[in-house]
């Protein structure tokens, strides 16, 4: 690819926090044990698996390929390497995610569990580079589109902060 | 859960400013140098500068120098789409979670037999 032709690269991160009253011995194990992510690691009811693999040792990998069916058809692949795996406490991952065959992103996951009040807090965060810009399909008229959004947004918050002022 | 480095959070800082709206404004009708914004703006080239720097740092403008030139432009097509890919992403580990819940809910039941949610 030319330099020209290449597509800016987009930069997010995100945290989420759950709590459960089970200890985190089993959260963690409902992580690494691969029957038991099998049950609750997938997509939603119009996602169908394709291929799964999880090894969540240090240097193991994971493999979560599967489809959408419907008027959109997408096919979804999640690829991850683990790097840190501490029993009870930590996981740390990278994975990519390919769609129709793309590379969409590529990822770093920490999971934390931390024992609380005989519960688990458990702690998720992802940093993540989007790698693929605007879709080539799209070209111009997603340009647009985003501009387009862009600016709706920009009215709302001009909105809100002269309601404010 | 709001998070301090969700980009759409340097997005809405960067906008809180009433020049840097005009500026964002006046890149959507195309590209400028530096000295073009200002020319509008009752303000020192300096002032201008930083202005464009937040602006950057947040992702909505991107620069190029060529020379003794900085020319500005809006960078819109990635923050849209970063937003909505940001946004997709957390949703779908918070139903992953959900179903997570689930089964350590389950677990919890000791005669449950552990029939696979669809």
């Amino acid at each position: 690819m030319k330099p020209a032709d290449t597509k800016p690269v987009a930069h997010g991160s995100f945290a989420l926090e759950r709590r459960f009253p089970a200890p985190p011995d089993r959260v963690f194990a409902a992580w690494t044990d691969a029957a038991l992510k099998a049950r609750w690691f997938t997509g939603p009811p119009n996602w169908t698996p394709i291929e799964r693999s999880l090894d969540a040792r240090v240097g193991g990998t994971e493999v979560l390929h599967g489809r959408f069916e419907g008027v959109q058809a997408l096919e979804t692949r999640f690829t991850a390497r683990y790097h840190e795996v501490l029993t009870d406490t930590r996981l740390v991952y990278a994975y990519d995610m390919h769609l129709n065959g793309e590379h969409h992103s590529v990822s770093l996951a920490t999971v934390e569990f931390l024992a609380r009040d005989g519960g688990t807090r458990m702690r998720y965060t992802e940093q993540i580079a989007f790698l693929d810009g605007t879709p080539s399909d799209k070209g111009v008229s997603s340009r647009q589109g985003g501009t387009e959004s862009l600016f709706e947004r920009m009215a709302l918050l001009f909105a809100h902060a002269e309601a404010q002022a | 859960m709001l998070n301090q480095t969700d980009p759409l959070n340097a997005v809405f800082r960067a906008l809180a400013e009433p020049t840097r709206r005009a500026i964002v404004l006046q890149l959507s009708r195309g590209r400028a140098s530096v000295s073009d914004l200002a020319a509008p703006l009752d303000l020192t080239l300096a002032a201008v500068v930083q202005h464009v720097q937040a602006l950057e740092e947040s992702g909505l403008v991107r620069t190029q120098k060529q020379g003794r030139v900085r020319t500005c432009e809006l960078n819109s097509d990635a923050l849209g789409l970063a937003e909505q890919w940001l946004s997709q992403r957390r949703l779908q580990w918070e139903a992953h979670f959900d179903r997570l819940g689930a089964l350590l809910a389950e677990q919890d039941t000791p005669d449950s037999p552990g029939s696979t949610r669809k």
